[in-house]
C-alpha cells in the first residue's frame, strides 16, 4: 500500500496537494485560526481521491488513527469505501458501518468482510466492540454517524459531498460528538456545490453547508477544476450544463483528451453492431443524443409517483445489449454499459428487459454518484404533450434544484455518454437547450419507431 | 390540562389543489399538520411537551428511563402477548395442565421467543420477571387465555386514522385528523385494549394519560363509516365496546369522558399555533402555560432537567448567535414533514381510490400467497417490473387505509406481473393459515410511506447541540467542537489551511 500511496500522491496536481495538506494541518493554527479545508471538486477532478489519499497520509502520520468518513448517501460511503479498497487497504484498516437492516445487501458481496452492522451496541460482541475501536478508518453516513462516534474519540471527521449536506445535518451531526472527553481532531468538507443538492421543500434550509459557512465567513475554498474523467467531447456537454448552472467550465486534463472506448483497451466488433446502431455505437462519436419524440407512447406513473416511459426502456435496454454484444475488453469480456435514470420505476423496467449480467448495471442517478464508467447510457422518462420535466427542470432563481441530476449523470461517463430524451418534452428547458446547442461534437439523431419493435 | 386555549374556529385542511400535487410544495405549508394521538397526549401533558414533539422532534414526554431500553422491553411485551395469543388460537400452542406447568411452558414459549428477536438471555429473565410473568399469571387465574379458540376474533396492532373525526362542541361538532395503532381489538369480548410495561403491583392508579390515549383510538374507530372498515366488520356498533387499558399488574376499564373531548379541543389549538401559526409570540405562550417549574418538576414527565431546564455552559460565547441561527430551523424542519409525511396522509384520506391510483400514491394487489415471511402479491393494472426500484414499502394484507393491518415490507423479487415482499413485524410469526384467514377479498394497497424521522431525528440533535458548552475558557479552547461553532457563529477566524 505504501508504494502505491506514493505512486498516487506524486501524480497529484498543485491544487489537490494542497487541498490534502492542509487536511493534515489540524484545526488549531498557531496564528489562533480555526483550519477547515472546504476542497470544491467538480466531476473528475479527484477529490474523493483527495480525501482517500489525505486519509491514507493521515494513518501513516499518526499513532492511533482515528478517521470518520461521512458521506450523505450509503451509495456515496459504498464508493468512498470502493476507493479505500483499490488503494489495498484491509479490512483491518478501513470498516464500513451500516445498521442491520441495510447489511443484508452486502453480506453476500465479495467484500462482505469490510462491512460491520448493528443498531444498538448491545448486540457486538466483545471481539466486534474491539475490532470497532481500533480500525483506524470508519466510513459511514452522516445519519448513521452515531454508530461510528460511539468507538471514535478523537477522529479526523471528513464529509464528503457536501453539496447535499444542508447546515441541519451538519450540525445534528457534530451533536453526536458533543460528549466532554469526545475531541475530533479535524473537520473537512469534501464536494462540488452543483451536484446533487439539499432535497428539501424550504427555501431556507435549500444552501448546503458549504455555502452557509462561505456566506457567513471571509472564506476561500480549495478549488479543484482540472478533470481527467471524461473525453473533450463528452467535458463538452458537461460544461454547457455547467453554464446552464451559471459556474465556471471545466479544463480537461491531457490524460483524458484521446479517452475513447478503444483507447481504453476496448474493440468493437461493428460487423455484429445492428446497423441501426452503428453511429450510435461508434467509438469515434463519444457523445451522442437520442431524440425519442417518435417513440410510441407517453410516460407512465408508479408507485410514489415515479415516471416510466415504455418505449425509452425498451430502445436504453436494446442500445445497453448492443453494447455489451458488440464491445469486448482485452480479456474477450463483453462491455458492460451503465444506465442511468433519473426515475427508479425507469430502472426497473430497463432492468426487466435487460440480460442478468447488464441488470445490476442499470441504477437510479442518485446510485451513480461519485462514480465513473466507461460507457453511460442515461434514460430521462419523461415525455408528455405539457412539457412537464418536474424535478428536473429549474426550480426558483439561483437554484440547482433536483436538476443537476442531469449534470451529474453526464459527468459519469469517461469514453462514451448516449443520452435519450424527447426534445419535445424538454425542449425550453434551458438545460436541455444548452446541452443540444453548445455540444458541438455530439451526434444529435432520431429514435426510430422500428428500432423497438414497431413498425407503422 | 389546565392551560386556556380556545378550540379553533376550523381544522385547516389541504385544498385540492394540494392533494392533488397541483401546488409546489415549498415553505409554509397551506394546512395543518396530521397529528398522531402522541401529538395529542404530549399537548394534553404539556404545551411545552407538545412544542418538544414538534419543533424539537422529541415526542416521548412520558418516557423517564433510558428511551431504547424502554421501547425495545415494550415492544417484546406488545410482541409476546400478540403472538401468544395467536399462537393459542391458531392451534400452533396448547395450554395444557394446570396452571403452574401452562405458566412454565409460556415461559420456555417467551424465552425463546425474545432470543429470536435478538434478547440476551438475561434481560429476556428481567422482562419475563418484571412485566411478561405477571401478566401471563393474571390472565391465567382469569382464564382469559384458556377462552381463545380457533373462533376467536382478535386483531393486534390494527392502524386507524381518520381525516374527520367528530368531537362535540358546544351544539355541533368540531372534525379533527387524526392517526393512530391500537395494540388489540377483541371482536369477541367487545373491547379495545391499550397495554403499557409502566405501572406497578403497588399502583391502585392507571398510568397517566393511558385513559386519554385509549379514548383518542376509541374515538377515531367509532368515526369510521362502514366502508372504511374491513368487509367483515361492516356491522360493528364500536361505541359499544370496552376500553381496557392493561399493564402487567391491572387492568383498568375506561369510561367516555366530557374532559377529554376539552382536552382535545385545546391539543389541536396548540398544535395548530405552533405548527402553522403567524401570530407571533405563539412560542412564548407555550412556555409561559408550562406545566411545571425546576422548583417543582411534573413527576410524570421525562423532559424537565433534560429539556426544558438544562444546565447553561458559559462556552461557547456564541450560544445567542447559534440559537438565533437554529431557531427558526425547527419550524421549517416540521413543515418539511408536514409536505413529505402528513399531506401524504392527508391524500391517502381525502382522495378517491382512482386518484390514489393515477397519483402513484397505491398500487391495488391481491394476495397469491403468504409463505413464512414473505407475502406474493398480484400488481392489478400496472407494471410490476416498475417496482424493482424499491426497497421498503408498505402492505395492507387485511383492512383499508383507514383502518388496517400495516405492515412495512421489503421488496424482494418480481414475477410476471407478482412481486415478492419480505414483511416485518409480528405477522411474520403467524402461520399461513392464520394469514389466509386474514386475508378478505379485496385489493390490498401497496404503499410507499414518506420517512419523515430522519427530519425528526436532525431537530432533536439540533436541539442537543445547543446545550453544550464547557464551564470554563481553558476547556473551551482544547474542545475542537466549540471551537469550530465560535469560528462559525463567533469572533474566531476560519480558514481553509495551508496554500
Amino acid at each position: 500500500m505504501n508504494n502505491e500511496l506514493q505512486r498516487r500522491l506524486r501524480m497529484l496536481n498543485q491544487e489537490q496537494r494542497e487541498s490534502i495538506e492542509s487536511i493534515l494541518e489540524g484545526w488549531d493554527s498557531p496564528r489562533g485560526e480555526f483550519i477547515l479545508p472546504i476542497v470544491e471538486g467538480p466531476p473528475g477532478t479527484g477529490k474523493t481521491t483527495v480525501g482517500v489519499l489525505a486519509t491514507a497520509r493521515y494513518r501513516k502520520e499518526n499513532r492511533k488513527p482515528q478517521v470518520a468518513y461521512l458521506c450523505h448517501t450509503h451509495y456515496a460511503a459504498d464508493r468512498a469505501l470502493e476507493a479505500f479498497i483499490e488503494l489495498g487497504f484491509s479490512p483491518e484498516d478501513v470498516l464500513r458501518v451500516v445498521d442491520r437492516g441495510r447489511y443484508l445487501m452486502y453480506k453476500d458481496s465479495s467484500y462482505s468482510n469490510y462491512y460491520i452492522a448493528y443498531n444498538d451496541v448491545s448486540e457486538l460482541t466483545p471481539q466486534q466492540q474491539r475490532r470497532l475501536r481500533s480500525t483506524p478508518i470508519l466510513i459511514a453516513t452522516l445519519h448513521g454517524s452515531t454508530r461510528v462516534f460511539k468507538f471514535q474519540t478523537r477522529p479526523l471527521i471528513l464529509i464528503d459531498e457536501f453539496s447535499q449536506v444542508p447546515p441541519t445535518l451538519f450540525f445534528s451531526t457534530l451533536s453526536k460528538v458533543r460528549q466532554s472527553s469526545y475531541n475530533p481532531s479535524g473537520y473537512t468538507l469534501l464536494g462540488d456545490p452543483n451536484q446533487l443538492p439539499v432535497i428539501t421543500t424550504q427555501q431556507f434550509l435549500r444552501p448546503n453547508i458549504g455555502i452557509f459557512i462561505m456566506s457567513r465567513r471571509d472564506y476561500e475554498p480549495h478549488q479543484l477544476n482540472l478533470q481527467y474523467r471524461m473525453h473533450p467531447d463528452i467535458c463538452q456537454a458537461v460544461n454547457a450544463l455547467r453554464e446552464a448552472l451559471r459556474t465556471y467550465p471545466l479544463e480537461t486534463h491531457q490524460s483524458a483528451r484521446n479517452k475513447t472506448l478503444t483507447s481504453l483497451g476496448y474493440s468493437w466488433i461493428r460487423s455484429s453492431c445492428p446497423e441501426e446502431f452503428v453511429d450510435i455505437l461508434d467509438p469515434n462519436n463519444p457523445l451522442v443524443i437520442i431524440n425519442t419524440d417518435n417513440l410510441k407512447g407517453w410516460e407512465e406513473i408508479s408507485l410514489g409517483g415515479s415516471k416510466y416511459f415504455p418505449n425509452e426502456a425498451r430502445l436504453a435496454a436494446r442500445i445497453a445489449v448492443a453494447f455489451s454484444s458488440t464491445y469486448f475488453d482485452r480479456n474477450g469480456q463483453p462491455l458492460l454499459p451503465t444506465i442511468l435514470s433519473p426515475y427508479s420505476a425507469q430502472i426497473g423496467l430497463i432492468r426487466s428487459l435487460l440480460p442478468q449480467n447488464l441488470q445490476g448495471n442499470c441504477i437510479t442517478i442518485y446510485q451513480a454518484q461519485g462514480r465513473e464508467y466507461p460507457c453511460v447510457i442515461i434514460s430521462f422518462a419523461r415525455k408528455n404533450p405539457d412539457r412537464r420535466i418536474g424535478f428536473l427542470g429549474e426550480g426558483g432563481v439561483g437554484d440547482v434544484g433536483m436538476r443537476a441530476q442531469t449534470y451529474v449523470a453526464c459527468s459519469r461517463a469517461m469514453a462514451k455518454l448516449v443520452v435519450l430524451f424527447s426534445f419535445s418534452t424538454f425542449r425550453g428547458h434551458r438545460d436541455y437547450d444548452y446541452l443540444l446547442e453548445r455540444s458541438k461534437n455530439a451526434l444529435i439523431i432520431e429514435a426510430e419507431p422500428s428500432w423497438v419493435g414497431e413498425h407503422d | 390540562m389546565t392551560v386556556e386555549r380556545h378550540p379553533l374556529p376550523r381544522w385547516r385542511y389541504p385544498r385540492n389543489e394540494v392533494l392533488r400535487n397541483q401546488v409546489f410544495a415549498s415553505g409554509r405549508p397551506p394546512f395543518a399538520p396530521f397529528p398522531t394521538v402522541t401529538n395529542l397526549i404530549n399537548a394534553n401533558l404539556c404545551p411545552v411537551a407538545l412544542y418538544h414533539d414538534l419543533i424539537h422532534g422529541i415526542e416521548n414526554a412520558l418516557v423517564r428511563d433510558d428511551l431504547r431500553t424502554v421501547k425495545r422491553r415494550g415492544e417484546l411485551f406488545h410482541n409476546f402477548v400478540a403472538y401468544l395469543k395467536l399462537s393459542i388460537k391458531n392451534g400452533d400452542f396448547e395450554l395444557r395442565g394446570d396452571i403452574p406447568s401452562q405458566l412454565s411452558s409460556i415461559q420456555n414459549m417467551f424465552l425463546s421467543f425474545s432470543q429470536s428477536q435478538g434478547f440476551q438471555i438475561y434481560e429476556s429473565n428481567d422482562i419475563w420477571r418484571l412485566y411478561v410473568r405477571p401478566w401471563v399469571e393474571r390472565k391465567l387465574d382469569n382464564g382469559e387465555l384458556q377462552s381463545i379458540t380457533s373462533d376467536s376474533q382478535i386483531f393486534f396492532e390494527i392502524s386507524v386514522a381518520n381525516p374527520h373525526v367528530p368531537f362535540p362542541l358546544e351544539n355541533g361538532v368540531r372534525n379533527y385528523p387524526l392517526r393512530g395503532r391500537i395494540d388489540e381489538i377483541d371482536l369477541t369480548q367487545r373491547r379495545i385494549i391499550e397495554r403499557t410495561i409502566r405501572g406497578g403491583q403497588e399502583d391502585s392508579s392507571l398510568t397517566f394519560l393511558k385513559d386519554y390515549q385509549i379514548w383518542l383510538l376509541w374515538k377515531i374507530l367509532c368515526s369510521l363509516r362502514a366502508e372504511h372498515l374491513p368487509n367483515e366488520w361492516g356491522g360493528i356498533r364500536f361505541e359499544d365496546f370496552e376500553m381496557v387499558v392493561e399493564t402487567p399488574h391491572q387492568d383498568f376499564v375506561i369510561f367516555d369522558n366530557q374532559d377529554f373531548v376539552n382536552d382535545t379541543h385545546w391539543a389541536y389549538a396548540w398544535i395548530n399555533d405552533i405548527s402553522i401559526s403567524e401570530v407571533p409570540g405563539v412560542f412564548s405562550e407555550v412556555f409561559e402555560n408550562a406545566q411545571c417549574a425546576p422548583e417543582n418538576p411534573h413527576t410524570e414527565c421525562g423532559h424537565p432537567f433534560i429539556n426544558c431546564f438544562p444546565r447553561r455552559y458559559p462556552f461557547p460565547r456564541c450560544r445567542p448567535e447559534i440559537r438565533q441561527t437554529f431557531q427558526p430551523w425547527y419550524r421549517l424542519l416540521l413543515w418539511e414533514q408536514m409536505w413529505k409525511g402528513h399531506l401524504w396522509h392527508y391524500q391517502l384520506l381525502m382522495l378517491d381510490r382512482k386518484e390514489l391510483l393515477n397519483l402513484g400514491i397505491i398500487v391495488e394487489t391481491n394476495v397469491v400467497s403468504v409463505q413464512d415471511n414473505q407475502i406474493e402479491l398480484e400488481i392489478m393494472g400496472g407494471e410490476a417490473n416498475t417496482l424493482r426500484g424499491y426497497e421498503y414499502c408498505t402492505v395492507i394484507p387485511y383492512g383499508t387505509v383507514f383502518c388496517g393491518l400495516k405492515l412495512d415490507a421489503r421488496l424482494v423479487s418480481t414475477r410476471k406481473n407478482n412481486i415478492v415482499l419480505q414483511l416485518s413485524g409480528i405477522l411474520p410469526t403467524i402461520s399461513q393459515e392464520a394469514i389466509l384467514l386474514l386475508s378478505p377479498d379485496i385489493p390490498a394497497p401497496v404503499m410507499k410511506e414518506p420517512p419523515i424521522f430522519l427530519e425528526k431525528q436532525i431537530q432533536s440533535a439540533l436541539f442537543r447541540l445547543k446545550h453544550i458548552g464547557a464551564q470554563n475558557e481553558e476547556r473551551a479552547q482544547r474542545r475542537s467542537l466549540l471551537q469550530l461553532l465560535e469560528s462559525i457563529f463567533g469572533t474566531r477566524a476560519l480558514r481553509r489551511g495551508r496554500r
